[in-house]
């Protein structure tokens, strides 16, 4: 009992970074319907900066929110000069320049900061808290309503708020966006700039359990992608279960099968998922080719 | 006309691809003013190192090494009528151009090769020197039969050496294993099972993590079912310090053993507080001033001090490694020996051992690298490394 308690308490850790990441990957797709391979970077930024600005002597609440808005300042750049010059090119041109972007970021962050590992302490200085057997992080449960304040505030963002509305509109038919007076090139960059600062926001959030390195947000990046395909593309709430899924079934199969195989376990899924529900477990098919 | 044109053509691409040429290779000579035609012999020595890129960490002390040891040598003035001139390449983490680096510095002469910063890069360019019969005083681990290989970084077995005395001394004999998925994390296993037959200790448990993953409790967990009464962590960091930290909120009270990857400013500063049970194999050099007084003190002394004083930071191992090669062809040449053979010959079969700085290095058998006196078990108090003597 008490090891099934620690995956899975391990899991929801582990997977409620997932979901962080997938809310970002979920929120660009909406809009711009471009996959943002760069948003595991944006993470990384949000993250050193938040520990260069605390090492700066900035306090904690003050040093949050600037590493927030340099990290959204960077992905309106990031938009403005390299997406938006060739905005009109197919979504393939698009994905591939994020990835051109992941690769210059990273090498960005490395001659920065270097390499090695930064910490950030966490906001509330606790020990560990022992439930039925598990040990859990205080700062797991910091992650974890962080992911439930996101649900809530983009779902009123979304779906209540006129600027939200007219961000769905450009993605779903731009050219009808544009004739009901919404300026869909400037929705983009508010995408990537939304994008960023979510990035950011998780970066900053599990950098006190994972420490932050340049290199940190290619494999979370990658794992935010994986959830977001199991979670289904276009649905931020099914991303996050998507990426508590991922999380757990990566801690069983660490702890029952075997830890050496736990990363090809997790992409499996992704295979399995792309070959039988490519649209994901919680969204359902539409027509039109997205 | 037409010829012409095309004739011009030609030149113009010519012109444009020996710029090219010239401009390839990115060698930052160290030597500072040669004075025309010198009177005395120049002994060449070539160094490659990932002075930028990705390996930089690593290579940036060694680069600094190079640069020291050169301003040394120009004070000093020639040693017996040779003057010493270290031909620096920087490869930029790159195998192909540490490749290209090595054909440059053979054409131009170089009596020994000091190099690379990463073991893959090594074994690149091994095969030139063996090819061109000069010695490679090689600043990585590697594994090779060729004659004229030096290895000046201790091997697998010499560091995990000092993880089984203590586990002997202290009669522990059951051990988990715990390393990271890439070319570091895997090699220490193989080298630790021989020594734990050789002493009864028995590997209760082996889990894998990835260098970059966020959370090892799994694997901690897996562990505990089986009882050790220690872990030994084989990973680079940022892996070895989150492995260190959720060993402590596990609650684990065992001791926790990890590698030289470890033993970086980096580690301490991910484990801060949590370092009751960890011990590190690091080099002595981290921890010189806390040494009893001895000639080995002595010596690294003088190299840590040369160099915080040069660079305003402390060396690491690499850099000791750097400076171990350079320093061993210097010997040669002090004994009057200025070329490939004659100095391969010298460091055989007339010097047969050299304090270096890195630990004792036994030239008659110049592939085990590094004895393990020149490392030691260092324990974390107050941030710092602490001498566990």
């Amino acid at each position: 009992m008490d090891l099934v308690m620690q995956y899975l308490v391990t899991g929801l850790t582990v997977g409620s970074i997932y979901a962080l990441m997938a809310i970002g990957f979920v929120t660009i797709y909406n809009i711009t319907g471009i996959l943002n391979f760069a948003q595991g970077e944006f993470a990384m930024i949000g993250a050193l900066s938040c520990v260069s600005f605390v090492n700066l002597g900035l306090p904690m609440f003050a040093a949050i929110p600037a590493a927030i808005i340099l990290t959204a300042i960077i992905g309106f750049a990031v938009e403005r000069t390299v997406i938006f010059p060739v905005r009109n090119r197919s979504v393939i041109t698009l994905i591939v320049i994020t990835i051109g972007v992941s690769t210059f970021i990273k090498g960005l962050g490395l001659i920065i900061w270097g390499t090695s590992p930064r910490t950030l302490q966490p906001v509330m200085k606790m020990g560990p808290i022992q439930l039925l057997g598990a040990v859990i992080n205080p700062q797991s449960l910091f992650i974890f309503l962080t992911v439930l304040l996101l649900l809530a505030v983009l779902y009123v963002f979304f779906d209540k708020t006129f600027i939200g509305s007219a961000l769905r509109a450009s993605e779903k038919n731009p050219r009808a966006a544009s004739l009901m007076g919404i300026n869909t090139s400037s929705m983009s960059a508010l995408a990537f700039t939304l994008a960023a600062a979510l990035g950011a926001i998780a970066g900053i959030m599990i950098a006190p359990l994972t420490d932050a390195t340049y290199e940190m947000g290619f494999l979370i990046g990658l794992k935010g992608f994986v959830a977001m395909v199991i979670g289904g593309v276009n649905n931020i709430s099914g991303a996050v279960v998507g990426g508590l899924l991922l999380g757990v079934i990566e801690a069983f199969s660490g702890g029952f099968i075997s830890t050496f195989y736990s990363d090809a376990i997790a992409f499996g899924v992704l295979l399995l998922m792309l070959f039988f529900k490519p649209t994901g477990l919680f969204s359902k098919a539409t027509g039109e080719r997205v | 006309m037409k010829k012409a044109v095309k004739g011009r053509m030609l030149l113009a691409l010519l012109i444009v691809f020996l710029f090219g040429i010239a401009g390839c290779g990115s060698q930052s000579t160290t030597q500072t003013d040669n004075k025309g035609k010198d009177q005395g012999k120049v002994v060449k020595i070539g160094v490659i190192v990932a002075e930028t890129g990705p390996a930089s960490t690593l290579g940036h002390a060694q680069a600094n090494t190079v640069k020291l040891i050169q301003k040394e040598l120009d004070q000093q003035g020639p040693i017996n009528g040779t003057k010493i001139q270290l031909i620096m390449h920087d490869y930029e983490t790159n195998d192909t151009k540490a490749v290209i680096a090595m054909d440059k510095l053979i054409s131009e002469g170089v009596v020994a090769v000091v190099g690379a910063t990463q073991t893959s890069t090594t074994m690149a360019i091994l095969p030139k020197a063996v090819q061109a019969n000069i010695p490679l005083m090689a600043t990585a681990p590697v594994s090779t039969d060729k004659e004229n290989v030096y290895m000046l970084a201790h091997s697998s077995s010499t560091i995990i050496s000092q993880v089984v005395d203590y586990l002997v001394k202290h009669n522990i004999k059951k051990v988990a294993w715990l390393n990271a998925r890439d070319a570091f994390g895997v090699i220490g296993l193989p080298a630790f099972k021989e020594l734990a037959k050789q002493h009864d200790i028995e590997i209760v448990a082996h889990e894998e993590f990835d260098a970059t993953a966020s959370d090892m409790t799994v694997q901690l967990t897996n562990i505990r079912k089986k009882n050790p009464e220690a872990v030994i962590v084989w990973s680079r960091t940022p892996g070895a310090g989150i492995v260190a930290r959720n060993f402590k909120s596990l609650g684990f009270t065992i001791p926790m053993f990890q590698s030289t990857a470890a033993a970086n400013k980096g580690f301490i500063e991910q484990v801060q507080g949590n370092s009751d049970n960890i011990m590190v194999v690091g080099s002595k050099l981290s921890v010189v001033d806390q040494l009893p007084e001895s000639d080995q003190k002595k010596r690294i002394l003088a190299f840590r001090d040369a160099y915080v004083k040069e660079f305003g930071e402390e060396p690491d191992l690499f850099a000791a490694h750097a400076y171990d090669g350079i320093q061993l062809i210097i010997e040669a040449v002090k004994a009057g020996k200025t070329t490939a053979k004659d100095i391969q010959n010298f460091l055989k079969n007339e010097l047969k051992e050299y304090p270096a700085i890195s630990g004792t290095l036994d030239l008659t058998n110049p592939l085990k690298g590094a004895k393990a006196d020149g490392l030691t078990l260092l324990r974390i108090e107050n941030n710092q490394w602490k001498y566990n003597q």
